[in-house]
């Protein structure tokens, strides 16, 4: 390993994954590895090299170093020993936008991915994608050879094919060849696929993505939350769903935070359909369909020049209309409106022009260059084009990039049958897909940990992305195939990249630059500056056409598994879905006035009617669904996924039409015979009146947060703790409940997927959880996240009655779990009020043969079927940092030892650290007005405590609303489906 | 010296036996022996012999089962302490349980083993099994056993005092 | 003045006698040990123990499968971590209950109509808490290491954690079936002899000869033997409260709204002899008719267990009622949410089948013709069987199925792997009684002849 950490000598390059004659490339002649890591690595092989680098943790001489050119992150956190993890800066694509990332490798695997704290859109911080983004390097069902029809060949065989089809091509300069990929930031990537052009003049370049594109005239739309007093959100889910979420989601909570007692918060105003992590902080939030919308946005308009808002609005949507109006006066021009990328053109333009009226051009609303390839003028056009140019006989070679249109294409497009009638088509994917079982050949494609690439942030950082460990089958990179193509046998990724940066920095010591970039994971001056936007060309008024459409249909990304590329994931797939807690499926969200209506349940099957389109799935019943919408999301019906994301829900995509992308008029929905099976981690949502999460108001946060906790008096002396006394704060108030922390937790604890069926039996097995609960009236609830790891209770109830003392406490105040000692009676999870505690009911692990084993984390215990298991507070990054501050002979320094569900926490709301220094932030934050622990009344004293959850509402508005409290009952008034899904759905 | 023989009268009816039996009682016999399918209180006070010390054995055995049980509870809070719930390690009321159970297990086998041992069992042989009647002892028959060796014992006036007690038969057992 | 005594009427004149009319020792002799000697009605017998014997066969099935997969093979899951392994536990237990209750508390007091049935109820006592025992291990994530709750030479220095119910039960449970064996089989030792002398074959002969320890009916031994037993019976009675009372407290000891209430340790006491006697009917009544055991345990002794019967079951009863009266008196979210789920919740019919059961169904027996009817009280012997079952299962699940934090509120339901084990349980029980009644005499020829004889009690 620590052969890794040594400076870079140029000379030495990465070896290549299979043996290939190159030519004229003597330092490859014989490389590296060949002999040991064969081109068709069989599973034994595998195995091998498995265990060896299981069993040989310690040794750095069982992994295989991609390359010695790649350079460890520099200021590597402390518990980074020697022979301890190593950590690289590196970074990965977010559809197509970086994200800086600090990957931790213990003995060469890749086991951890965390945020890189210098890199602008990262901040430190990650996603729940980000963090399960490690898993899918060691998914078993990885493709791991070329094919060609199906069939397993090697590299040999298709470079020899490409050569004759090389030569064809540059005979008729490239007529009739045509590359289809996803939009790009890579400056490589686009660089190879302009030489290819210029190469193949002829030839033709369609980008698909089946996701939004951020993209307007060259221009990309920016916002700066830390200004912003008042936002107005519609259809904007910037907290979770966009490239700049992380940032965004920092600079938002940055204002949501107790200091001392005071906050200035900002206040979020959102007009949306469907339910999403943005609409969940709202404090004041309108369900409205977009049609409803734009009279919402009209009525805006409207108030603000003091003219009458129109009656086509209920009270509540008036009153809150004109509160609106006046705040966004009041406060402009530190007011921003945020349309989302899904709405349509005009609706984006009414937001211009809004913020332009308001000032907050240049104030909080900013424009940067667009980073995505979207706009490349060599580009011929989308998969729409390419399909048109199939018909057309213009496409007779086709190569498919990284991207999975035969899923992925709008229904309309029919892309399948267009395909069959290209002659020569290429896949080059990390799986057997949809698309690839559509191809003649098929190349298995690199996962960004085993491969060199670049890559560019929404704000136009740019990263090179340095591998951690070398492939692990016969796989290429996007720009090793382009390179390929363009001039067999092409060269590897790593001279690729520095090729690109090489012409794009000339300096002397240009090895020394570089270097630099690898270490901090930043290419120093490609940030873009931000420019104030210009003004909308002309105000384009909204269409508000009387006449609204029965239903209309939402389609989106899924939250967790986007477009279906990560549908293969285990975590993703076993993760809550932020905005219904459901897992492993897709549903047809519906409202609660539509359940009702029609006396639904969640999972009875609702049928879509659009023409002669039809569209059957079982229902979620969404609280907060616009009345009039339905929301179905992308991802699910997949049938190459692999084993895991195989015939998981159903396929929107085939109810999608390239010119509706994102919403949709319905002539009818209604409920359909029959019933599906949807499972979610939790079936209860209102609180029953209990002091569970606690609500303070931003105005006056001392006065309205409730009790302060309290210590219950107790017969028994109380225990010392002379020594650490760890500790942990969750703040509910900046929380946005994105479920980082679960994922977070799951890869640095080895925590295991256990399935939809286990699931459903409630055995699923997250440390962390976050709760959600609803408030207030039933259609248009309050959301409140609350995240429930265990609570580290210092008279902890599920220790006393352990027979075998399988749980104690530590010198430090930690509630351990000793996994060898436990017998497996359950006992303390009946005995525990937060009923955090886990338990193996059944062997969760994978097969001893699984390559999922690289990814363990190898300071945690995999553990055994029959034992109960739970949130550690991460005590081996505890006992690393607590070693590494003795051997300096010092305490261990605040903010030293981070758990990971921290590390993740793109809202910085988890601080952990030391109680007995009371100055340490952990303490500190402790003393804020609003702190209180959960089911403080048992007297459990737990060392995990919660910041109260902040609201901010307009004080017009206030008393209007359906009163929001603590104590509120408003949901048993709910009838019928609506108290069946609210507080009883367990049957 | 070989052990002294005995005089075995047999009875057909509980009544009889204990008119027997407060014959010889009355005639100053102490190496008296009675043998009958039930217990009886009749029988057992006329029957001569200390009072049975099995009461104070199980005290005893109920004592060492007490004390140790708590013993052990405290010995292991403290050889090898943590910390459990923020209980202290001498938790008394959580001992508690355990001492009463180990108390009842201990007084009660202290109890039997008592017993066996007070009663010389398990005895498979015995010089009566030889007595062909003797097998009705445990169903529907009473005996009387007189020790040659007791000091009053003269095979005559045995004889003489027991003729009219209706035994059904009267035999002389040796060992 | 000893004669007098003769004249004292075995029982109160007003009574009926214990024992019907004509009797002789050698009559008892011959009608009880006939049956494990002789043994009459065998194709009954065979019958019966083939069913049982079948079910022995699903228990081993269930419990291989169970080692093979893990305990997730049942319902349970996080809330609910404890379901039909502690239910049945807890039932069985309470069965259990009866033998102990009958044969050492009624001693105490007394009450001369045990005599005929304690040697079957001390059986039934054991073959019960035998099928007890069995859950807690069966129910550990790794039974392999059940052992670790032992106090025993651990290489680690390590002790069980005395603080916790589970080690009390260790405790409680193991005492309860050793007491009770040493009780029952001191017993058994003269009725052994008599089997000995009656004995037709050889080997039959030296078996109950070895397992009688050559006793011979010594005076001098008799009186050590009733002195033992006595104190047995005194030791064994506060026992028999203790242990349930420690199963209570698995329970009470917990945080658990609908678990931590200090009535539990009584309440579980009462249960447990209700839960028993109905038992001891179900078994009585219909091995007296097919063995014609009718002389001695006669209708006058199913009226007075008719009579128990309804007594505990008002103390359960009452033990409901205190449930919902200290919920609400409480004033505690958490704590009167409780009984309002149980009653009106998922597992409303749970809840009103053990309601019906345990407090409806018994009072039938306000009637005499009914505690009369040997039929109708099988029935309502049964009845009552199942609701203390039930009542079990509504405590452990719904106690669990919602507790505090409503985001993590679940359901559970058995599998069918949870009702092999179950129902096995049964079976195993019902065979071993097979057993015993088929080998051992199952009732007292020894205090049956001394009541017929003298007319005396033991005392």
């Amino acid at each position: 390993m620590s052969s890794l950490a040594q400076p870079a000598d140029g000379t030495d390059r990465p070896h290549r994954s299979e043996p290939v004659t190159t030519v004229g490339r003597a330092t490859d002649e014989f490389p590296p590895e060949a002999s040991v890591w064969p081109a068709d690595l069989s599973r034994r092989d595998f195995l091998q090299v498995m265990a060896a680098s299981i069993a040989l943790a310690e040794l750095s001489g069982c992994n295989r170093p991609p390359s010695k050119t790649i350079v460890p992150y520099v200021t590597a956190p402390e518990r980074a020993l020697a022979d301890g993890p190593v950590y690289y800066a590196t970074a990965m694509s977010w559809e197509g936008y970086g994200r800086g990332l600090l990957a931790r490798s213990n003995s060469g695997r890749p086991t951890k991915l965390d945020g890189n704290p210098a890199h602008p859109e990262s901040l430190g911080a990650t996603d729940a994608i980000t963090q399960a983004a490690v898993l899918s390097l060691y998914d078993p069902d990885r493709s791991k050879t070329p094919r060609y029809h199906g069939a397993p060949i090697d590299w040999a065989e298709f470079q020899e094919q490409w050569l004759t089809e090389h030569a064809r091509l540059q005979a008729n300069h490239g007529a009739g060849f045509a590359v289809l990929t996803e939009p790009t930031t890579s400056p490589t990537v686009t660089r190879m696929i302009h030489r290819l052009l210029d190469r193949f003049p002829s030839a033709r370049w369609y980008q698909h993505t089946p996701l939004a594109r951020y993209d307007r005239d060259g221009r990309q739309d920016d916002y700066d939350f830390t200004r912003a007093d008042v936002i107005l959100a519609i259809e904007a889910d910037f907290l979770l769903q966009h490239p700049a979420s992380l940032r965004y989601t920092r600079a938002f909570s940055g204002r949501r935070r107790i200091e001392n007692g005071r906050v200035n918060a900002n206040r979020l105003y959102v007009i949306e359909a469907g339910p999403t992590l943005t609409g969940s902080m709202a404090d004041h939030r309108l369900p409205a369909s977009p049609h409803h919308a734009r009279r919402l946005l009209a009525a805006i308009e409207n108030a603000l020049d003091h003219r009458p808002i129109g009656n086509d609005l209920s009270a509540v949507e008036q009153r809150t209309v004109e509160a609106l109006a006046a705040d966004l006066q009041a406060k402009a021009p530190n007011v921003v409106c945020v349309a989302g990328v899904e709405c349509d053109d005009d609706i984006r333009a009414w937001a211009d022009a809004i913020n332009v009226r308001l000032h907050a051009d240049g104030v909080t609303w900013h424009s940067l260059p667009s980073v995505r390839s979207d706009p490349d003028r060599r580009c011929a056009g989308d998969l729409a084009a390419a399909v048109r140019a199939i018909h057309d006989g213009q496409i007779r070679t086709l190569i498919i990039a990284g991207c999975n249109p035969a899923y992925t294409a709008p229904a309309d497009l029919q892309f399948a049958t267009a395909l069959e009638k290209v002659p020569l088509r290429i896949h080059l994917g990390t799986h057997v897909d949809e698309t690839a079982v559509a191809c003649d050949w098929h190349i298995p494609e690199s996962h960004f940990l085993e491969c060199w690439s670049d890559v560019r942030a929404y704000d136009g950082t740019a990263s090179i992305i340095q591998p951690l460990i070398s492939p692990l089958y016969a796989s290429r990179s996007l720009e090793e195939l382009l390179s390929f193509l363009n001039e067999p046998p092409g060269r590897d990724g790593y001279d690729l990249v520095r090729e690109t940066w090489q012409a794009n920095r000339p300096s002397a010591d240009f090895e020394q630059t570089w270097n630099g970039w690898l270490n901090t994971g930043l290419v120093d001056g490609t940030q873009n500056s931000r420019s104030k936007p210009s003004p909308p060309a002309r105000a384009v008024g909204l269409q508000t056409s009387t006449s609204a459409p029965a239903v209309t249909v939402l389609i989106r990304p899924d939250p967790t598994i986007r477009d279906g590329r990560w549908a293969n994931n285990g975590w993703l797939q076993e993760l809550p879905k932020q905005n219904s807690q459901m897992v492993w499926d897709n549903a047809m969200y519906v409202s609660l006035a539509f359940a009702e209506r029609e006396n639904l349940t969640n999972g009875d099957e609702v049928e879509l009617r659009r023409g002669s389109d039809r569209l059957r799935a079982p229902a979620w019943i969404a609280p907060g669904l616009a009345a009039d919408c339905v929301v179905i999301h992308l991802g699910y019906g997949r049938t190459r996924a692999g084993r895991v994301g195989d015939n998981r829900g159903f396929d929107a995509y085939r109810f999608r039409r390239s010119h509706r992308l994102w919403s949709d008029d319905l002539d009818h929905v209604a409920p359909a015979h029959g019933h599906g099976w949807l499972v979610s981690t939790q079936t209860h949502f209102t609180m029953e009146g209990r002091d569970i999460v606690r609500t303070a108001s931003a105005a006056d946060p001392a006065h309205t947060a409730g009790l302060r906790p309290r210590t219950e008096p107790s017969l028994y002396p109380d225990w010392s703790y002379p020594s650490y006394r760890w500790a942990m704060l969750i703040d509910l108030g900046t929380c946005i409940g994105c479920k980082a922390c679960v994922l977070a937790c799951q890869a640095e604890n080895n925590i295991p997927v256990v399935g939809k069926d286990q699931v459903a039996r409630g055995r699923e097995m997250h440390w962390i959880r976050v709760d959600r609960y609803f408030e207030g009236d039933p259609q248009n609830p309050q959301v409140l996240h609350q995240p429930v790891p265990c609570m580290q209770c210092e008279t902890a109830p599920c220790e006393l009655v352990c027979p075998v003392a399988a749980t104690v406490h530590s010198s430090e105040g930690l509630n351990d779990m000793v996994y060898n000692r436990c017998v497996g009676t359950r006992y303390c999870s009946n005995n525990c009020p937060y009923k955090v505690r886990r338990f193996n009911f059944l062997n969760f692990q994978p097969p001893k043969d699984s390559p999922l084993y690289l990814q363990k984390n190898p300071d945690v215990t995999v553990r055994a079927r029959g034992v109960m298991e739970k949130c550690t507070y991460c005590v081996q990054r505890i006992d690393a940092g607590r070693i590494t501050a003795e051997k300096a002979n010092r305490r261990v320094r605040d903010g030293e030892i981070r758990t990971a569900c921290q590390d993740a926490c793109p809202a910085e709301a988890i601080v952990f650290g030391d109680l007995s220094d009371p100055q340490s932030l952990v303490s500190r934050r402790k003393r804020e007005p609003t702190e209180y622990a959960l089911l403080e009344e048992l007297n459990t004293r737990p060392r995990t405590t919660y910041l109260a959850r902040l609201r901010n509402q307009n004080p017009a508005l206030v008393g209007h609303e359906v009163p929001v409290r603590p104590n509120d009952t408003t949901n048993h008034a709910a009838r019928g489906p609506v108290r069946s899904y609210l507080a009883a759905p367990d049957a | 010296m070989t052990a002294p023989s005995r005089i075995v009268f047999e009875y057909a009816a509980h009544d009889d036996l204990v008119g027997a039996l407060r014959r010889v009682r009355a005639e100053g016999y102490s190496h008296v022996e009675v043998y009958t399918p039930f217990p009886s209180d009749e029988i057992d006070e006329e029957l001569p012999g200390p009072p049975t010390p099995v009461g104070a054995v199980m005290l005893l055995g109920g004592v060492i089962g007490g004390c140790g049980a708590y013993f052990m509870e405290w010995y292991a809070a403290h050889d090898y302490p943590y910390n459990s719930g923020g209980r202290p390690l001498n938790s008394w009321p959580a001992f508690i349980p355990v001492t009463f159970e180990l108390t009842v297990l201990c007084s009660a086998i202290f109890g039997l083993l008592g017993l066996l041992w007070l009663c010389r069992l398990p005895r498979l042989d015995h010089p009566l099994f030889s007595l062909p009647q003797f097998i009705r002892a445990s169903q529907d028959r009473f005996f009387l056993a007189i020790r040659t060796d007791d000091p009053r014992f003269t095979p005559l006036g045995l004889e003489r005092l027991l003729e009219d007690s209706h035994p059904l038969s009267k035999q002389e057992v040796t060992s | 003045m000893p004669e007098s005594r003769y004249n004292q009427p075995t029982v109160p004149p007003s009574a009926e006698p214990l024992v019907g009319p004509g009797e002789t020792m050698e009559r008892i002799n011959a009608t009880i040990s006939r049956v494990p000697l002789t043994h009459p009605a065998p194709r009954f017998w065979w019958i019966g123990f083939g069913i049982a014997f079948v079910l022995v066969l699903v228990l081993l099935t269930a419990v291989s499968w169970l080692f093979l997969k893990g305990v997730g093979i049942w319902g349970i899951n996080i809330p609910v971590a404890w379901g039909f392994a502690i239910t049945n536990f807890v039932w069985w237990i309470g069965i259990g209950h009866a033998g102990t209750f009958i044969s050492a508390f009624l001693l105490l007091l007394h009450q001369h109509w045990r005599t005929s049935i304690n040697r079957m109820t001390e059986a039934m006592t054991l073959f019960a808490v035998a099928c007890a025992g069995m859950f807690p291990l069966l129910h550990l994530g790794r039974p392999q290491y059940f052992y670790w709750l032992l106090p025993y030479p651990d290489t680690m220095g390590l002790w069980p954690q005395w603080r916790s119910p589970l080690v009390w039960d260790v405790f409680a449970v193991s005492t309860y079936f050793t007491v009770s064996l040493i009780f029952w089989y001191i017993g058994l030792i003269p009725d052994l002899a008599v089997m000995r002398d009656r004995a037709p074959t050889l080997l039959r002969r030296r078996i109950y000869g070895i397992l009688s320890l050559g006793w011979r009916g010594d005076g001098r031994h008799w009186r050590h033997y009733e002195k033992a037993y006595l104190i047995l019976a005194g030791l064994a009675t506060p026992l028999v409260v203790s242990v349930h009372s420690v199963v209570g407290m698995d329970f009470a000891v917990a945080i658990v709204p609908g678990w931590h209430s200090t009535i539990f340790p009584p309440y579980f006491v009462a249960g447990a002899i209700f839960s028993g006697f109905a038992m001891v009917l179900t078994i009585t009544i219909p091995l007296r008719a097919v063995y014609g055991l009718k002389h001695y345990i006669t209708d006058r002794h199913l009226e007075l267990m008719a009579k128990i019967l309804m007594a505990t079951g008002w103390i359960v009863a009452y033990g409901y009622f205190s449930e919902f009266f200290m919920a609400w008196i409480s004033g505690d979210t958490f704590e009167r949410y409780i009984p309002i789920n149980r009653a009106t919740g998922a597992y409303w019919p749970e809840y009103w089948t053990l309601v019906i059961c345990n407090v409806l169904v018994p009072q039938a027996l306000w009637w005499r013709r009914i505690r009369r009817t040997p039929a109708l009280l099988f029935v309502i012997s049964l009845l009552v069987n199942v609701g203390m079952w039930v009542e079990r299962y509504v405590i452990v699940v719904t106690s669990l199925h919602r507790d505090f934090v409503p985001s993590s509120w679940g359901m559970f339901s058995g599998t069918r792997w949870d009702w092999a084990t179950f129902i096995g349980s049964v079976g195993l029980f019902f065979a071993l009684m097979y057993l015993f009644v088929r080998y051992i005499p199952s009732i007292s020829i020894t205090e049956m002849k001394r009541m017929v004889v003298t007319g005396e009690e033991t005392e």
